[in-house]
């Protein structure tokens, strides 16, 4: 199993296809172009938990469960309670 | 899976959020923005398509930033005074990703599979939707299915046209 940071990103999409030239975040309609690239905020989550999984995608990707959870760990929700972690196939 | 944190190679890129509604192919959707994270090859010339999708409510994300990739329209608010948002983003995002790998095989295509699904701890704040985290997804069309490319399917089916999008 390749760990997530190693997944090779081709983005082939991305290059072959039209981008949008105008930087402005404002609303407004975009013409003629596939994508707008984004230069994303991060806002990580506190206290994030898995709530379920595809076991079908994570083995296209060549990965396990354990490496998209939080060192196995499946409790959350507002008490910590043990949440039944469900596997969507 | 969370969103917190951007993987090595992956480029982010919004695009016009669209798909199949009542069975046909409805165009844009309302406001909402679908996030490209980029692509994975998988072997045998197909790559897997990460993304995450959210529905606008009026101040949908096209040109936000990820932190507000949050408003997702399948989450629902607790039910009542004894349902926890914990409860209430389960049952309500269960409904949404498993509905759409279920309709997307319904179409005879391949799935597009809810790689996972993220909660978060909430305290006794939940009034507000758009703390939810959605989730990430992956589409994946498989070369032996070659009418089911990522250009006839889902967001990707209206690539050119004019499209108003809100942030």
């Amino acid at each position: 199993m390749a760990p997530l940071e190693d997944l090779l990103f081709s983005n082939q999409s991305l290059s072959a296809l039209p981008l949008d030239p105008i930087k402005d975040r404002e609303s407004r309609p975009v013409k003629g172009a596939w994508f707008s690239k984004l230069e994303p905020q991060l806002d990580p989550l506190e206290n994030p938990f898995l709530v379920s999984f595809s076991s079908d995608a994570l083995n296209l990707l060549d990965l396990d469960m354990a490496q998209v959870s939080w060192g196995g760990e499946h409790h959350g929700g507002e008490n910590g309670q043990v949440l039944t972690l469900l596997d969507l196939g | 899976m969370s969103g917190s944190r951007l993987l090595p190679g992956s480029m982010p890129a919004a695009h016009c959020y669209a798909g199949h509604q009542f069975g046909h192919f409805s165009g844009q959707l309302g406001d909402g923005a679908a996030t490209y994270l980029g692509e994975v090859s998988v072997g045998d010339g197909a790559a897997a398509y990460l993304g995450e999708f959210s529905v606008g409510d009026g101040a949908a994300t096209y040109l936000g930033e990820l932190s507000r990739f949050s408003q997702w329209g399948v989450i629902q608010p607790p039910r009542n005074a004894t349902e926890t948002f914990d409860d209430a983003l389960r049952r309500s995002s269960i409904k949404g990703g498993s509905g759409g790998s279920c309709s997307s095989k319904g179409l005879g295509g391949p799935p597009s599979a809810v790689q996972a699904m993220v909660g978060r701890s909430y305290g006794a704040v939940y009034a507000s939707t758009s703390a939810a985290r959605p989730c990430t997804t992956l589409a994946y069309p498989r070369p032996a299915l070659p009418a089911w490319s990522p250009a006839t399917h889902g967001s990707s089916g209206i690539p050119c046209t004019t499209h108003t999008l809100s942030r």
